[in-house]
């Protein structure tokens, strides 16, 4: 298996002597699959075979010899085998553009106009918006009622009756026991 | 009734965003009209995807409920077409999905197979050739792999371009090309000796 760089130094390499035909099986087979790679191949490449044009024509989706590098319809011109494929490609294309199967049978589908999903009118929008606001001010307003009812908090704790911090250090309750 | 016989005749000169905005008026001949307008394509869509007429019609009658429903979001021209032909098409492949494997009509299933649209200079003879060439060549679409499927369905059938498709499906445009210029050659070589591709 070759990586990008090794190819495209293999392609560059077969050019300068003139070699790009006689490239080996599994450098042919990475360009067929490497976009990046074909284009650096079909860039420099001047005597196309037929392995070359099917490879182009997979790769670029070409169904016309019109979207063909010059070097390429020289050959389609050339070889009749290849110019029927590509007229095959061109009348292949046309007809899955042109094909539509009738469905005159087939009925409408029973709607009624309560089943369509309403569009927001700037009404409705507006209706919305107000609903929304007098909600929250609502519930500000309750919730401001009840923070001074104080509601929202425990009523006040009674200190619990504190034994220390007298000035003799002896804890008055526990004075008050022992007298 | 003078007035509703107005409405239906004037409704095919209308472009797809007037007729959106008479159905979502409640105009259910509006409605009716672009379903007979996109009708075909879509079931052509369904059935390249699905190769089997009764799950395809029911893509259909799917397709443009689940349209009718969405009918605000449609203002340009271009708009509902688009929205129905992408929903055929994951429907219809979501009905593939959920039967885990490709369903397979032969052409012998006539009576159940989809009619071409006939053209209206073809002889009988023609016609007939018309009918099974094109009914082949769907058939093959249906039974190439889902990733040729998918973009030959999107690129011929739907019109999409390239740029779009790569767009859609996350690739880059290059991708989309190899893609399809590999389906059109596994097509071609399905349709050798069914079809005359000249």
């Amino acid at each position: 298996m070759y990586n990008c760089a090794t190819v495209q130094k293999v392609i560059a390499e077969a050019a300068e002597a003139g070699n790009l035909n006689h490239l080996a099986h599994d450098v042919r087979e990475h360009v067929a699959n490497c976009t990046k790679c074909a284009e650096v191949y079909f860039t420099i490449l001047d005597l196309w075979a037929c392995a070359d044009l099917r490879t182009y024509v997979e790769l670029h989706a070409v169904v016309s010899s019109n979207e063909l590098p010059s070097a390429a319809r020289f050959h389609v011109d050339h070889c009749d085998q290849c110019g029927r494929l590509l007229a095959q490609d061109e009348h292949l294309d046309r007809m899955l553009r042109s094909v539509t199967l009738s469905a005159q049978a087939l009925g409408c589908p029973a709607v009624r106009p309560h089943m369509m999903r309403k569009p927001m009118t700037w009404k409705l929008a507006l209706v919305l918006a107000i609903a929304a606001l007098s909600v929250f001010l609502s519930a500000l307003s309750m919730y401001r009622a009840a923070e001074r009812l104080g509601w929202l908090y425990p009523s006040q704790v009674t200190q619990p009756c504190r034994y220390a911090d007298t000035s003799d250090g002896i804890l008055d309750g526990h004075h008050d026991v022992v007298k | 009734m003078a007035t509703k016989d107005v409405i239906v005749s004037k409704l095919p000169l209308l472009g797809d965003g007037e007729l959106v905005g008479r159905a979502q008026r409640g105009e259910v001949e509006a409605f009716a009209d672009l379903f007979d307008r996109h009708r075909d394509r879509v079931y052509t869509i369904a059935y390249a995807v699905l190769g089997n007429p009764s799950d395809a019609v029911d893509v259909v009658q799917e397709t443009f409920l689940r349209a009718f429903g969405k009918l605000s979001r449609f203002h340009k021209d271009g708009a509902v077409s688009a929205y129905l032909y992408r929903t055929a098409r994951n429907a219809a492949i979501d009905v593939l999905r959920s039967r885990k494997g490709i369903q397979t009509t032969t052409l012998d299933e006539a009576d159940g197979s989809p009619k071409p649209i006939r053209d209206p200079g073809d002889n009988p003879e023609q016609a007939l050739r018309r009918r099974t060439n094109e009914e082949a060549l769907v058939l093959a679409v249906s039974r190439l792999s889902e990733e040729h499927r998918t973009v030959l369905v999107m690129h011929h059938i739907e019109g999409l371009s390239v740029d779009a498709i790569a767009k859609e499906l996350s690739v880059p445009a290059g991708t989309v090309k190899s893609r399809l210029g590999r389906a059109r050659e596994a097509l071609r070589r399905k349709l050798l000796g069914t079809v005359d591709l000249g």
